[in-house]
């Protein structure tokens, strides 16, 4: 390598060229190739005849005018070598000071990179960063990042005043994953047709993505220390990405938190703060948002005909858009129902789907609704049901029904015509409304609560007033689900059809009890203070009393085998109209027909079967039921 | 004529229980085991003293029916002394329980005579 000529150099060939002169040269030059590098003087006419001495290594030329004894040759040889040998010593000084400088420069770079990745956490900003520094301290045209989730599609970055096709991108980081050592490209073959050379390494952010830096078009070639520099600029951008990447979850996270906030207030807002009450029906609805809220609603209001009207429904979708379509509903509805004519709910849903079709399909969303009015005078209930699901009716006397919706959802056709069913009310007939969040909940092991276990569960429960209902099922079906989170809302409305004169509860308790003797007395002793206080004789007070402690005692023995680790739970209500027991085990089923229970003959001296027939002639009502490993014993003593 | 002397000894072996409270299941096993002891003992005729039974259940009436087998065997008996509750004394009649036993008064508890 020959430097740069410096002063020094003149200076040395001039004091050199001065013995020449001596001697009686006129000039001499030193040239590489046809160039003269330096002469001595330095303009002058050479024409005359010369020495001329050359190095093949060095590719120089040291020519000397008007001498030409050979034997000046060595001298000259000499005086080439000396200079030859000067020269390559500088050359080497030169290169050691640009190597020393560029060391520090990257330093410089690098710290000022770390810098200014500090002061931001936007992941297009780190890339343009990661990108932008390798092009400064690498001397590259430009550069990209390719971004990989699993299974997602590739994301291509790039920084260039030339960017290049990203399906381009995409294949050199593809080509490059499928051996990460091998970071060099210039092959025509694996390198983009219009790029020179590509250096790519890894970017390394979190195991779940694939990412990788590619750099372009250096001028010269990629060397080694490229491939350390470029490594230590990807590894130190790759971190903060990842602090990046958490930070954006956390924003997304907290905007997600902060829209279902809103979401469930405007749910709760718009939802009825009071139940209002008519004569001679027992009303309960209540609404149990899931943390991603649910588009449930629902509504009771009475009118000034003495009428009930009740709606239940269920948006499609979560969140903001759920809740904001939810709310529009629930006003029409509202204000629909309140002229609506005396039988025809149809008529609100006729109207809600006219009004709100268009609205649904535009954000491609839908709602199930059910509309209902109780008219307690005439003892009806008429409904309309557009798709919502599960309806129950519990008729005091007869088997539970699941009531299919005629109808289908409101938003889904612009022209729909609903249709009203009615249903014929008797005293303790219970009808019940829910939203799939019940039914569909599910437990760790992924089962579901299930139609068919809600029908049983109110089954057993229709004795209860409308509220026991509802706080029982919620209660059984928290349970069932364990440790699984709710995930979706759980919103009912109850109606228990009565006279108004049996609305009043003196007591409503339930307790768990262990399955001895002794702490089956506990229960007795509540039921006793409750009828007492409530003022019930005192024979009616005794007969049940007695009942429950046979109860008990039969499932002692019988549901537990004596097992003294093993739990009851009772529940006791009472209404003016009758007292309600209710036991739940999860031992062995009774196998025990009530009909074929009947007190032991004196005469026989029997020792045992006084316990259920005790029951069975002291109580109105026994039922028995036994779904899932729970066993429920009903008793009912119906008041005078 | 000479004087027949025809002695006729006869023990009777009463036991008189009189009980208190709650006779049901939890209470009945104490209850079976002290009749348990005494007709071990050679007692064939017991009297179970009601008076202040509040409440019986079908454990309770079970040990009273054990009580009255086992002493009929011998060719005892076991009388009660009704409950003076209305609850204790409705149950006794609903299992036929007065059909069973034969009821006689706190008074006569004691033979009298003596």
């Amino acid at each position: 390598m020959i430097p740069e000529i410096s002063a020094k150099h003149r200076d040395a060939f001039k004091s050199l060229s001065a013995g020449w002169m001596r001697v009686g040269a006129t000039c001499v030059q030193l040239l590489r190739g046809d160039e003269v590098l330096i002469g001595c003087p330095t303009s002058s006419l050479c024409n005359e005849p010369s020495l001329l001495v050359s190095s093949f290594a060095s590719g120089l030329t040291l020519q000397i005018y008007g001498v030409t004894d050979p034997r000046w040759t060595p001298t000259a040889e000499s005086m080439l070598d000396i200079f030859a040998n000067l020269l390559t010593v500088d050359a080497d000084l030169d290169n050691l000071t640009a190597a020393l400088v560029e060391t520090q420069d990257r330093l410089v770079a690098l710290y000022e990179l770390t810098q200014a990745t500090r002061r931001t956490l936007d992941i297009n900003s780190l890339l343009d960063l990661l990108i932008k520094q390798s092009q400064h301290l690498m001397d590259v045209d430009g550069g990209f990042v390719v971004l990989k989730e699993k299974d997602g599609k590739p994301l291509v970055h790039q920084v260039s005043e030339r960017p290049i096709h990203p399906a381009h991108a995409e294949a050199a980081a593809t080509l490059y994953m499928r051996d990460p050592s091998r970071h060099i490209f210039k092959d025509s073959e694996t390198v983009p047709l219009e790029l020179r050379n590509v250096m790519m390494v890894t970017l390394p952010v979190r195991d779940e993505i694939s990412a990788a830096v590619g750099l372009f078009n250096k001028t010269g070639k990629f060397t080694t220390p490229d491939i350390k520099l470029a490594k230590a600029i990807a590894g130190h951008i790759g971190a903060q990405l990842e602090n990046a990447m958490l930070h954006k979850e956390a924003v997304e996270r907290a905007r997600l938190e902060t829209e279902m906030d809103i979401a469930r207030q405007v749910q709760t807002a718009i939802l009825p703060q009071s139940i209002p009450q008519v004569k001679g029906l027992d009303v309960f609805a209540e609404s149990n948002p899931a943390f991603e809220v649910g588009g449930d609603f629902f509504d009771v209001s009475t009118r000034q005909d003495d009428t009930l009207v009740f709606a239940l429904g269920d948006v499609t979708g979560k969140g903001m858009p759920a809740a904001l379509l939810m709310s529009m509903t629930h006003t029409i509805i509202k204000s629909a129902s309140r002229n609506m004519p005396f039988n025809h709910p149809h008529q609100v849903l006729n109207r809600l789907n006219h009004d709100m079709a268009s609205d649904f399909s535009n954000v491609g969303m839908f709602t199930t609704v059910m509309l209902g009015l109780v008219d307690c005078a005439n003892c009806k209930l008429h409904y309309s049901n557009a798709g919502q699901s599960p309806i129950y009716f519990i008729p005091a006397n007869g088997e539970p029904a699941l009531l299919e919706a005629q109808d289908i959802p409101v938003g889904i056709l612009d022209a729909v015509e609903y249709t009203t069913q009615s249903l014929s009310l008797s005293v303790g007939d219970v009808f019940v409304a829910a939203s799939d969040g019940f039914p569909e909940s599910r437990n760790p092991a992924g089962e579901m609560y299930g139609y068919e276990r809600m029908r049983t569960f109110l089954s057993a429960s229709r004795h209860l007033p409308a509220r026991e209902i509802a706080s029982a099922l919620l209660a059984d079906v928290n349970t069932f689900c364990g440790t699984h989170p709710q995930d979706d809302d759980r919103t009912i409305v109850i109606l228990k059809f009565e006279k108004q004169d049996e609305k009043r509860i003196m007591f409503n308790e339930s307790l768990i009890v262990r399955a001895t003797y002794e702490d089956i007395r506990q229960p007795c002793e509540r039921l006793r203070a409750n009828l007492d206080q409530a003022g019930i004789s005192e024979e009616v007070a005794s007969l049940c009393e007695l009942s429950l402690q046979e109860l008990l005692a039969n499932l002692v023995d019988h549901a537990y085998e004596g097992d003294p680790n093993r739990q009851i739970t009772v529940r006791m209500a009472g209404s003016q109209k009758q007292i309600f027991l209710q036991t739940e085990d999860t031992g062995v089923p009774a196998n025990l027909k009530m009909d074929e229970v009947h007190m032991p003959e004196p005469e026989d001296l029997a020792e045992g079967g006084y316990g259920m027939a005790i029951i069975r002639s002291l109580m109105d009502e026994v039922r028995y039921d036994s779904t899932q490993g729970k066993n429920i014993w009903t008793l009912v003593k119906n008041l005078k | 004529m000479s004087l027949e002397i025809n002695p006729t000894e006869q023990i009777i072996k009463i036991a008189a229980i009189s009980l208190k409270g709650r006779l049901d299941a939890f209470e009945a096993p104490a209850l079976r085991k002290t009749c348990d002891e005494y007709i071990a003992n050679g007692f064939d005729h017991f009297v179970f003293d009601l008076t202040d039974v509040a409440m019986i259940d079908s454990a309770g009436l079970a040990v009273l029916v054990s009580v009255l087998k086992r002493a009929r065997q011998k060719n005892g008996d076991v009388r009660l002394v009704w409950p003076r509750e209305e609850a204790a004394s409705r149950i006794l009649k609903l299992t036929k329980f007065d059909q069973v036993f034969v009821s006689i008064e706190k008074s006569e508890i004691v033979p009298k005579g003596f």
